[in-house]
């Protein structure tokens, strides 16, 4: 049909090439016409061609079928062991508070683990840290807790400090439920010249409502550290019991209502002249954590040898 | 420490219920652990009488008895248990009470007798260890009274947490003090005095101190014709309550007085005590002696021990010795109240592994004055259990007494305020500390303070500071917020690197373990890893199991096991990470902790998409993570290097890697050796890669600067090669990187063939190369006349016989 009227051949172009044999008075009339005519069959080719386009779509359409039902080919997906993204959380919120992070060593002297940290020789607080010493070098042990980098750092740094210390210590525990003897603390210190167990109140109430959500109880009460004076143990509100309401069966506190789940105090003066400071001219706080029960707790966990056992249906319940 | 509260109630009154009594001790430090309600008995369990026992008529070892419990008729009960006799008082269950162990009375026949009941044990009652006999009660016990409702059996026990700082805590006075201070009561604090008779003490028994510096302070009394029985239910309930197993009246009245006051005591049989000397001294070289619990001990001079004219009678502060013990042959008894110092206690009981209460309230410090104070109060307590006269008079010796007395320590009001944050003037300072038991006066603005003698933990401002904080309320502390510089804060560098590795390896599919960095020393010597490759072995001296006998060398050994319990449960895939370190010692000598990367691989992958399983890992799955990693920290792809090496032990010969970075050994990657994989008691190929981070993040770029996006096409041209199967695929990558001409671009393997047509033993390599100009889009000329250049000198460099 395209050819038949609008070929060079066709009959439009025969009539466009007969305009000049026309009077020049029709010319426009015939041409404009002409024209007219052509364009009219344009558009209605052009239409039927789009109409037969759409129906061929249609049909393919209609028959092209895929189930999206099927499985994805998706690689398998990996996982943040729970350990490392609670201590991640715990950092973070102390990197935001204008902490810096430091790490030290596990295989610590008597020096840094006990000595610097005022716990005397012979003295029974040295039995609240069953330690687990090394073969060869009379002095040398795994340590006990993350507080021997505060030494490490206040004798080579000068205040001001804000530092947070994450890291692997060891106790002469067997692995059961509750304990295990590798486990996770941050540690944290901040030592300047107006610093106040106000202010370890304030700083930590806000780290562990930002953990366990804002408005969780938190309460201080004392207790004793040999590196710290006044020393304090920070509980938070039972995570399981509805608000303010201990229950007396509750697996998580045993019916008290609250978690212990820090030790804190102000730097004792001993370890602060230790270090080379002088303790009338600055003051300074400290605390540790347990990040493997924080995230027991966190989790609803009961049973800490999971976390070591490393079961992939166990890790493979948390996100990468 | 336990404490029973009738106990705790004879020195101090409460009104608070206990829950509220114990939330104010936690938060004045200390902390209740458990409130437990003991000797609530079946109220079916009575006073009975014995009003007639009788041998059974068909059975020689039991009794019939008629029993008085408190009904218009005695009740008939047959017993076994030996020495019963007429108007004994018994603790009687009637049918239906339920017995300790869980056991329901019924009225049962005993050879053909009806027994009504069961005359109970102290056991059965669960009031006692003893099975033996029936628990006789006093001959005054209210006969039918349910046993519950006599005085001492149903109490309530705090169980008490106590700091190594509060050992005045370990008494029920203490404790009673401290609910004194921090409620406001009063203290009741009676000091029993014996009735004295006889000759003085003096003349029974010489003592002597000879180490002043380990025993400022040794008292003793004597008490003669003492009878030596068991103590009555009620003492002997309040031992066990309070965590002590109950001896004899002699034994259980030192330590009902320790329990009470804190001041522990020993009772010698001084008939045994040879010349009726007592010195305290060093023990000379390997003196021996037997302890109570029957262990022989070899002693050291620097222990301190209570000798007699024979040689030690007992190891100071600790235990007595078993040849002076109080039997109950004893007749003349010699109770030693003495203070010893907490260092020579704690270190000698650690040596010789033996604890005791004793040892574990000297090494917590015991208040000196109260020698006498307890030498007193037990004098008169054996005498009332056990009878016997006290002689005239506390044998003393103090030589070291004066240098116990506490200091004066200055406390400034405005310290207090700077360390606590909040303002706690100096009169309010001062009424808290007076009900501490300190003596306060005011020195210019400050307070000169004398602590207690039972508080040696007071000698320090701070210590004062934290007595006011405690007693006006941890949470009556102000909440703020310190005042500090607008700065963020920094993770540490490698720290912050490790957060990458481990998004990145956790995005290959892999999922991360943390595992105990114990090993035993035979798993150390057979996989030392890559960071623990040139590291000694470090043991551990005191391990819990010969299984965490060492620390690993590598955190491989974690996931080794880690793949081992996985594959025990049932697992197909294992595809685990580890960022831990491992331990060793260098060849200079040095500790050494290396922190890894550790990765292991093992079985098929899971299906992706719709298939039954996913195909095999194999080691170009775990260098495709590896390299992926690499490249997602930011190394440039071209300083990554791989090498066959036969030289890492713990990997196969045929299948293992060196990776290089920058020309450096940063890792190794290939199948663990089939041996080790057998001493793990595993099968199969297990896929391991391991990268010392600390050389990893050396080569890591803290930014990467991307290069131009190209404007003019690329070119490419295939290059197969045959070669042996021995010929390894990156030598022809290499020598074409080598070719260094700067219009190409890049090099890629894009098939590896075996088969017809290509001889066996040798392969088909082909490669794809791309040319390009950063300026102008190459000719084909151009690229022909380059590509067989390449070409050729490859052909040339490898003899190489190449495909078209």
């Amino acid at each position: 049909m395209r050819v038949r009227f609008l070929g060079r051949k066709g009959s439009l172009n025969a009539i466009l090439r007969g305009l000049g044999h026309l009077p020049p008075a029709e010319r426009p009339a015939v041409g404009a016409l002409a024209n007219d005519v052509k364009a009219a069959i344009e558009a209605g080719l052009a239409e039927a061609a789009e109409r037969l386009e759409r129906a061929r779509l249609a049909r393919r359409l209609a028959e092209e079928r895929l189930d999206v039902t099927l499985p994805g080919r998706a690689r398998p997906r990996g996982h943040v062991h729970p350990l490392r993204a609670v201590e991640d959380e715990v950092v973070d919120a102390f990197l935001a508070m204008g902490f810096r992070v430091a790490e030290g060593p596990e295989i610590e002297d008597d020096f840094h683990n006990f000595g610097a940290l005022n716990f005397p020789p012979d003295h029974p607080a040295r039995d609240m840290q069953d330690t687990l010493f090394l073969a060869d070098g009379d002095d040398l042990l795994l340590r006990t807790h993350t507080s021997p980098v505060q030494i490490r750092v206040m004798r080579t740094t000068a205040p001001p400090l804000r530092v947070v210390v994450p890291g692997t210590v060891y106790r002469r525990d067997e692995l059961d439920a509750t304990h295990s003897p590798m486990f996770h603390q941050v540690e944290g210190f901040m030592v300047d010249e107006q610093v106040s167990f106000a202010d370890l109140k304030g700083v930590l109430t806000h780290v562990l409502r930002r953990l366990f959500g804002a408005g969780t109880g938190v309460r201080f009460r004392p207790s004793f550290f040999p590196f710290t004076e006044p020393s304090a143990e920070v509980d938070v509100a039972c995570v399981r019991c509805p608000a303010g309401v201990p229950q007396p069966a509750c697996r998580v506190c045993r019916g008290a209502g609250w978690l212990e789940i820090l030790g804190a105090g102000m730097i004792h003066p001993n370890v602060l002249r230790g270090v080379g400071y002088d303790p009338e001219a600055v003051r300074g706080f400290a605390f540790g954590m347990g990040i493997d029960r924080l995230a027991q707790l966190l989790y609803g966990l009961e049973d800490l040898r999971l976390f070591f056992e490393n079961d992939l249906r166990f890790l493979g319940q948390f996100p990468s | 420490m336990r404490v029973p509260l009738s106990w705790l109630a004879e020195f101090v009154s409460w009104r608070d219920p206990v829950a509220v009594l114990a939330e104010r001790l936690v938060m004045a430090g200390l902390k209740v652990e458990a409130v437990e309600e003991v000797g609530r008995l079946d109220a079916r369990i009575r006073v009975g009488r014995l009003a007639g026992v009788e041998r059974h008529p068909d059975a020689a070892q039991l009794h019939v008895c008629r029993v008085d419990a408190g009904g218009r008729t005695p009740i008939v009960i047959v017993s076994g248990a030996p020495g019963l006799r007429a108007e004994m008082r018994v603790a009687v269950a009637l049918p239906g009470a339920r017995l300790a162990d869980g056991r329901e009375v019924a009225g049962v026949s005993l050879r053909g007798v009806e027994s009504a009941g069961v005359l109970c044990s102290e056991a059965e009652c669960g009031l006692g260890d003893d099975a033996s006999t029936v628990l006789a009660l006093a001959d005054d016990a209210p006969v039918g009274r349910p046993l519950v409702e006599l005085a001492g059996i149903a109490d309530t026990v705090l169980e008490l947490e106590v700091t190594p700082n509060r050992g005045d805590c370990l008494s029920i006075l203490g404790v009673a003090r401290e609910v004194a201070a921090v409620t406001g009561a009063r203290l009741r604090h009676p000091r029993p005095r014996p009735r004295e008779a006889g000759g003085p003490a003096a003349a029974e028994v010489r003592v002597r101190v000879e180490a002043p510096d380990l025993c400022p302070r040794y008292g003793a009394r004597v008490l003669r014709g003492v009878r030596v029985g068991p103590s009555p239910l009620g003492l002997r309930l309040r031992l066990q309550r309070a965590g002590m197993r109950p001896i004899n009246a002699v034994v259980d009245a030192t330590n009902y007085v320790m329990l009470e006051r804190g001041q522990p005591l020993h009772a010698f049989d001084l008939e045994r005590v040879a010349e009726r000397a007592v010195v305290v001294r060093r023990a000379r070289g390997a003196e021996r002696i037997v302890t109570l619990d029957g262990v022989e001990r070899v002693l050291e001079g620097g222990d301190l021990v209570i000798a007699d004219g024979r040689g030690p009678v007992a190891i100071a502060g600790i235990m007595g010795g078993q040849d002076s013990e109080v039997t109950a042959a004893t007749r003349v008894v010699l109770l030693e109240s003495a203070h010893f110092v907490p260092a020579t206690v704690r270190r000698t009981r650690r040596r010789l592994g033996l604890a005791s209460q004793a040892a574990h309230r000297f090494e917590r410090g015991v208040d000196p004055a109260l020698v006498p104070e307890a030498a007193n109060a037990a004098a008169a307590l054996i005498a009332q259990l056990a009878g016997g006269r006290v002689a005239p008079g506390l044998v003393e010796e103090a030589p070291g007494l004066a240098a116990l007395a506490p200091p004066v320590v200055r406390l400034r009001p405005r310290r207090a305020m700077a360390v606590l944050g909040v303002a706690v003037p100096r009169a309010e300072a001062a009424r808290r500390l007076r009900r501490l038991g300190a003596r306060c006066r005011p020195v210019g603005d400050a307070l000169a303070v004398t602590p207690p003698s039972f508080r040696p933990d007071l000698r320090l401002e701070e210590d004062l500071i934290e007595e006011i904080a405690r007693l006006g309320g941890y949470d009556r502390v102000p909440v703020t917020l310190p005042e500090a510089p607008v700065i963020g804060g920094v993770d540490d560098p490698a720290r912050a690197g490790l957060r990458r590795v481990r998004r990145l390896l956790a995005a290959e599919g892999l999922a991360e373990t943390v595992t105990l960095a114990f090993t035993d020393a035979p798993s150390n010597r057979a996989l030392p890893g890559f960071v623990g490759r040139a590291l000694a072995p470090v043991a551990v001296r005191n391990p819990l199991s010969s299984e965490t006998g060492e620390l690993r060398r590598s955190p491989l050994s974690g996931l080794v096991r880690v793949l081992r319990t996985n594959l025990e449960r049932g697992a197909t895939f294992v595809g685990v990470f580890e960022l831990g370190k491992g331990y060793g010692v260098d060849a200079g000598g040095a500790r050494r902790e290396p922190r890894a990367v550790a990765v292991l691989l093992h079985g098929a992958w899971p299906p992706r998409g719709v298939e039954r399983a996913g195909p095999a890992v194999d080691f170009l799955d775990l260098k495709g993570m590896i390299v992926n990693l690499l490249a997602g920290l930011g190394c440039e792809e071209v300083a990554v290097r791989w090498a066959p090496t036969a030289e890492v032990g713990f990997l196969h010969p045929g299948k293992a890697a060196v990776v290089r970075l920058g020309g450096a050994a940063v890792g190794v990657a290939g199948a663990l050796h089939p041996e080790v994989v057998q001493g793990f008691d595993l099968a199969g190929e297990v896929w391991v890669a391991e990268l010392d981070f600390a050389d990893v993040a050396h080569y890591v770029p803290r930014r990467s600067i991307p290069r131009p996006v190209p404007r003019f096409p690329a070119v490419t041209r295939d290059i197969a090669a045959i070669v042996d199967e021995a010929f390894l695929a990156d030598a022809i990558l290499e020598e074409v990187r080598a070719f260094d001409d700067p219009r190409i671009e890049s090099a890629r393997l894009f098939d590896c063939y075996r088969g017809a047509p290509v001889a066996a033993g040798r392969k088909s390599l082909a490669y794809t190369i791309a040319y390009r100009a950063p300026d102008r889009t190459l000719t084909d000329d151009e690229v022909n006349a380059l590509h067989a250049r390449l070409r050729e000198h490859l052909r040339r460099r490898f003899t190489l016989e190449l495909r078209s």
